[in-house]
């Protein structure tokens, strides 16, 4: 936590609430900052809002109040086509499951992120190399996802996310169906690529052992939603 | 073995679920086909064995002396056809007393044979029957019958006196005779062969001097023995009917000819009308019948097979578990996938056979198994029956999605084994449907009413039929492929991911194959459905209109032209004259039309019917010269003559010798028949040359009118008035053959064309949902939202677009066929028709597929599977968490 850092991810006063048959608070007024490189894992009961937390910061889901600022821009006023920009360029998410497009090859569900913000061909192939190396998977890279099992997957999703050189790199329970050994492979491999590519690490995990390879450990509780 | 077993205990739900279906759906089909036939059979053998009315009916009336040197070789003339011979001798010839009284009114009868043997009281020689109506009293004693001039060995012995009724059952084709029974009341009845005895012994000049100049009527009778051709179609022994008219009618006038002696001959024919007024009845209640057969046929069976179907898709899912199981723990592949596939093959024929069987004892029953069409339609419906099945049993054996589990990726081909030896099963199983068709309608030309189509149109037939088929089946399976390369290619202008979209928006639509070939399907029958209608209305307003041409023709003998002409008013009506004639190919009806250019202005003339030459041409060349004889190609080849060919048409000249004219034969339309009667539908078209009138003496004239209600009637009171023969020919207003199906298509053109949008939105609302699923991984990745709207957007419509214009022309392709077909048949040809109306359901096809976000978008949310949708990105993932 040392203030030298510069700060990242500044969360203000964060609301969100879903709007369906019963109005349910997700996120009672968050306030959060992260700094650059930092890795930071969110932890709290079931349903307290952590997914929400990180849709929002993914921008893939608007607030309903608050702001989120990201390298000093307000996410949350962007329109359409900046969320899109900003999804291809500053984050990268890995999700516990369904993030790996099921009609893509692993190669191509790679490369897809870097094709999309317009990198050079060569460049692509070298990225794609090097993150094939360093996370073993050589071997699927002409499969399709479904062909792998959950901690290769997991393991491509790393790639995948990784691929564009984000800025943040933000994963949803990456290791929420593997086992002891799997899950803290993932933990380490994405730590690690974090601090060699120097981005910022949010984690959203149960798992008690996944503080160890984190900078910080927020949890979320419930008791700022009477305020509200 | 032991796999075998496995597989019969886990399907044996299944399988007693799909042999209950197969073999329902077999037995509602057939039975319902089989009440048809049996209705059929019912209405056919009543019209045609149970018809007591005489085929073809003559009546001559001629003076005595005539007839008695005639008799002779007339009885020698028609002795093969087996006619019956009501005779009228002038009652001058013989004296009849009753009680002692002279009767002086009464008709002298002779029966030739062919009546006296099938009486039930057979006369022999020099024996008598009297007939009348109040001879109840009289005793066999109290009547004597003498002949009035010197019989040298010809006492006459009366041998029966019968009330009224008694000859009824002989007598009844005679409403001549009946007529006159009224008048005379008493009827003398002897034979044949008694009185030209008698003839011979006295001589025939005896009996001239008493009866020369009399009038002496014979009535011949003629009955063709249709009992052959009980197995035929209907149409066949209409035509077959009109050839033997033609040809006694033929023999009539050969015979007459031969004695231009007779020339005071008065001869009238008649048809009987089962040919004309009760076949066209029952034609038209037995085709509304078969439409009401199909329409059952198709509701019941379709419903009850989706509802089947769906139960045993659910369960043959679980069944896929467990043979997944089977399969990981080392049993073969493919071994499993032969096992199956000869096991529901093993069913279905088990169910075919059971039909068969369960059918022939239905048609025994119901006593039509002696008749060739029932066994041939329950064979038909069996074989037709069997493609659907095939395709269910399949459809349910792909549901078990047996599938190698090995971790490699394999080479993945686009059809697994069972379902490329499935496609193979189905495409042999309909070749070999079509070749058996194919082959029986060649060798059945003739029973089947299509002589006039050589092998080869039939092969074209069966081979388009066969294209049709292929085309219709496996174009939807391949159509993805082009479609995707063009949309790849298309999009490469527009973004470096085109290939990650593609493969987005077409393994969204691979995971909904079921929808996208049913909305073909869907096209596809509305298409045909729509073309058909607007062809068959087209076709309809086309035979009314060249109906039109002439509301009524008579027929008149050919003298008497010249004093109707002016009670018709020469402008309103169209004379021409006909001729019976024998030329080197047989016999033939040649049409002298009087002024053709006039007969082309009356006319309606559909376009294009004229195969060669316009018609305007045709009449041209007709008036210019009457060096040419006009006919169409079908007609010419039914009588042995080649278009081109010089045909040489004999005319008697004013010296009663025979001319021959050679004349050209050009191809011409098929509108005529409409205009001619059917009895003289093997014409030839002439034009009446002035010049020729006097030298030529034609045997009819037929006058046909173009308006009714002016000149008909003064016409024919006139003709009524003077005596003078005439016959109406064509007044019947036809009904269009196609009525009842063109009446039966309406409502279902109509709801097809309201609800299969509604179900292609629905459609399209689905396949959104899975492309947006798809959509949703790129859009994490940060692909814009609108090239993702766009993209979707531009797909759809594509394949919309493709879909169903294929469907389109395929369907026109089919149509095309069918068209093909009938047009051997009719007169009239049909003509394929689109309009706009086609074109309908494509344009709201595509019209949709357009606004599919939107009109997604507007229905209540009720109706949508989420409560809430955040964010288009997070669709999917809400679905799934
Ligand atoms: N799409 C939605 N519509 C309505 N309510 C939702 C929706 N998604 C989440 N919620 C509600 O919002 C709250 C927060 O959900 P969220 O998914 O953020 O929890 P979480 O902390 O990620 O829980 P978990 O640890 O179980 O994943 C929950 O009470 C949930 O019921
Ligand atoms: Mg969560």
């Amino acid at each position: 936590m040392s203030k030298k850092k510069q700060k990242i991810v500044r969360i203000i006063d964060l609301v969100h609430v879903y709007k369906g048959k019963v109005e349910t608070i997700a996120l009672p007024g968050i306030n959060l900052t992260i700094s650059k490189g930092e890795r930071v894992v969110i932890r709290g009961k079931s349903g307290i809002g952590k997914s929400t937390l990180l849709h929002c910061l993914a921008g893939i889901l608007k607030p309903t109040a608050g702001k989120i600022l990201v390298e000093s821009k307000n996410i949350v006023d962007f329109n359409e086509d900046q969320l899109a920009e900003y999804r291809r360029n500053t984050v990268g998410l890995v999700y516990q499951s369904y993030n790996l497009a099921p009609f893509l090859t692993v190669k191509e569900n790679i490369e897809f992120p870097m094709i999309i913000a317009k990198v050079e061909k060569e460049t692509i192939d070298k990225r794609v190399e090097e993150l094939v190396e360093i996370l073993e998977i050589e071997r699927y890279l002409n499969q399709k996802p479904s062909y792998l099992s959950g901690g290769e997957q997991q393991r491509v999703a790393i790639a995948v996310a990784l691929a564009n050189k984000p800025r943040i790199v933000l994963a949803d329970e990456p290791t929420g169906n593997l086992d002891v050994e799997n899950s803290l492979m993932v933990y380490e491999l994405l730590s690690q690529m974090c601090i060699v590519y120097n981005t910022t690490l949010i984690t959203v995990s149960h798992d008690p052992e996944a503080v160890k390879y984190a900078d910080r450990e927020i949890i979320l509780t419930k008791i700022k939603s009477k305020d509200l | 073995m032991k796999l075998m077993k496995i597989i019969v205990k886990g399907q044996k739900k299944a399988i007693i679920i799909e042999y209950t279906v197969i073999l329902l759906l077999l037995i509602i089909t057939s039975f319902s086909f089989s009440f048809y036939l049996s209705e059929y059979h019912d209405e056919w053998s009543n019209l045609v064995l149970s018809s007591e009315d005489p085929d073809f009916e003559v009546q001559i009336e001629q003076n005595f002396s005539c007839y008695l040197s005639n008799n002779a070789l007339y009885s020698n003339h028609f002795n093969n056809y087996n006619y019956q011979n009501i005779v009228i001798l002038p009652n001058i010839l013989a004296n009849i007393k009753i009680k002692n009284e002279s009767i002086q009114v009464f008709n002298l009868v002779l029966i030739n044979s062919q009546i006296n043997d099938n009486s039930n009281y057979s006369l022999t020689y020099n024996e008598v029957i009297v007939q009348g109506d109040n001879l109840v009293n009289v005793k066999i004693n109290d009547v004597s019958v003498d002949w009035n001039f010197p019989a040298v060995n010809g006492n006459i012995t009366t041998v029966f006196i019968a009330n009224e009724t008694y000859f009824e059952p002989v007598f009844s084709p005679t409403t001549y005779l009946q007529a006159k029974q009224g008048l005379y009341g008493i009827n003398v009845i002897i034979t044949e062969a008694f009185f030209f005895k008698v003839v011979r012994d006295t001589g025939s000049s005896v009996l001239e001097n008493v009866a020369a100049h009399e009038i002496t009527i014979v009535n011949s009778f003629f009955r063709m023995n249709k009992t052959v051709y009980f197995n035929l179609l209907p149409n066949l022994l209409k035509e077959n009917y009109g050839e033997w008219t033609k040809e006694l009618r033929g023999n009539y006038f050969q015979f007459y000819d031969i004695f231009p002696l007779n020339s005071e001959i008065q001869i009238t024919i008649s048809f009987n009308d089962i040919f004309n007024v009760s076949m066209t009845k029952m034609f038209q209640k037995m085709n509304s019948l078969l439409v009401r057969t199909l329409f059952i046929v198709i509701v019941i069976s379709s419903v009850f097979l989706y509802s089947a179907f769906a139960y045993l898709k659910q369960n043959q899912k679980e069944f896929g578990k467990i043979m997944q199981i089977l399969n990981s723990r080392g049993g073969n592949y493919s071994s499993i996938s032969k096992r199956l596939i000869s096991l529901h093959i093993w069913n279905t024929t088990i169910c075919i056979l059971v039909s068969l069987l369960a059918n022939f004892v239905f048609i025994t029953i119901m006593k039509i198994n002696d008749w060739s069409y029932s066994q041939l339609l329950i064979s038909i419906v069996h074989i037709v029956a069997f493609i659907p099945i095939i395709a269910i049993q399949i459809n349910s054996i792909s549901e078990i999605g047996l599938r190698p589990i090995f971790k490699e990726e394999k080479k993945k081909l686009s059809y697994s084994k069972s379902e490329i030896l499935s496609i193979i099963i189905q495409i042999v199983s309909v070749m070999l449907g079509l070749l058996a068709i194919t082959v029986f309608w060649t060798i059945n030309r003739t029973s089947l009413q299509s002589e006039n189509l050589s092998s080869s149109s039939i092969w074209y037939i069966s081979v388009s039929f066969c294209l049709f088929i292929l085309l219709l089946f496996i174009i939807p399976r391949f159509l993805m492929h082009p479609i995707e390369r063009l949309f790849r290619r298309l999009l490469e202008f527009f973004t470096p991911i085109h290939l990650y979209l593609t493969k987005a928006l077409v393994s969204a639509f691979k995971s909904k194959k079921k929808l996208l070939t049913l909305s073909f399907f869907l096209l596809f029958f509305s298409s045909l459905l729509t073309s058909s209608y607007t062809t068959l209305r087209n076709h309809q307003s086309q035979f009314y209109e060249s109906m039109e041409l002439a509301d009524i023709s008579i027929i008149t003998e050919a003298s008497t032209i010249t004093e109707i002409i002016p009670i018709c008013s020469r402008d309103n009506c169209i004379v021409s004259y006909l001729d019976s004639t024998f030329t080197d190919k047989g016999y033939i009806n040649v049409i002298y039309i009087e002024d053709p250019i006039k007969f082309y202005e009356n006319a309606y003339f559909p376009d294009e019917l004229f195969n060669e030459f316009s018609n305007r041409d045709v009449f041209n060349l007709l008036n210019l010269s009457s060096n040419n004889v006009i006919t169409s190609s079908s007609l010419a080849n039914s009588v042995g003559y080649k278009i081109g060919e010089n045909i040489s048409i004999p005319r008697t000249n004013t010296n009663l010798n025979v001319e021959y004219n050679i004349k050209e034969l050009i191809d011409f339309a098929v509108f005529l028949p409409y205009f001619f009667p059917q009895e003289f539908s093997e014409w030839f078209l002439l034009k009446y040359d002035k010049n020729e009138s006097n030298s030529t003496k034609f045997q009819y004239s037929i006058v046909s009118i173009m308006d009714k209600n002016n000149n008909i009637n003064s016409l024919i009171s006139y003709l009524d008035e003077n005596n003078l023969w005439y016959s109406i020919i064509s007044d019947d207003y036809y009904e269009y053959p196609n009525e009842t199906l063109v009446a039966a298509l309406q409502l279902p053109v109509l709801l097809m064309n309201i609800a299969i949008p509604f179900m292609l939105i629905i459609i399209f609302i689905d396949l959104q949902r899975a492309c947006n699923n798809n959509l949703r991984f790129l859009k994490l990745r940060g692909m814009k939202n609108s090239l993702s709207r766009l993209t979707f957007t531009s797909w759809l419509f594509i394949f919309i677009f493709s879909i169903s214009f294929t469907s389109l022309i395929i369907a026109i392709f089919g149509l095309n066929t069918i068209v093909y077909i009938t047009n051997t048949k009719y007169g009239l040809p049909v003509q394929l028709s689109l309009t706009g109306l086609n074109y309908l359901i494509q344009v709201v096809a595509l019209i949709f597929s357009i606004f599919v976000p939107l009109i997604a978008s507007l229905i209540p949310k009720i109706f949508r599977k989420k409560p809430q949708v955040l964010n288009p990105i997070l669709e999917g993932e809400v679905k799934n968490e």
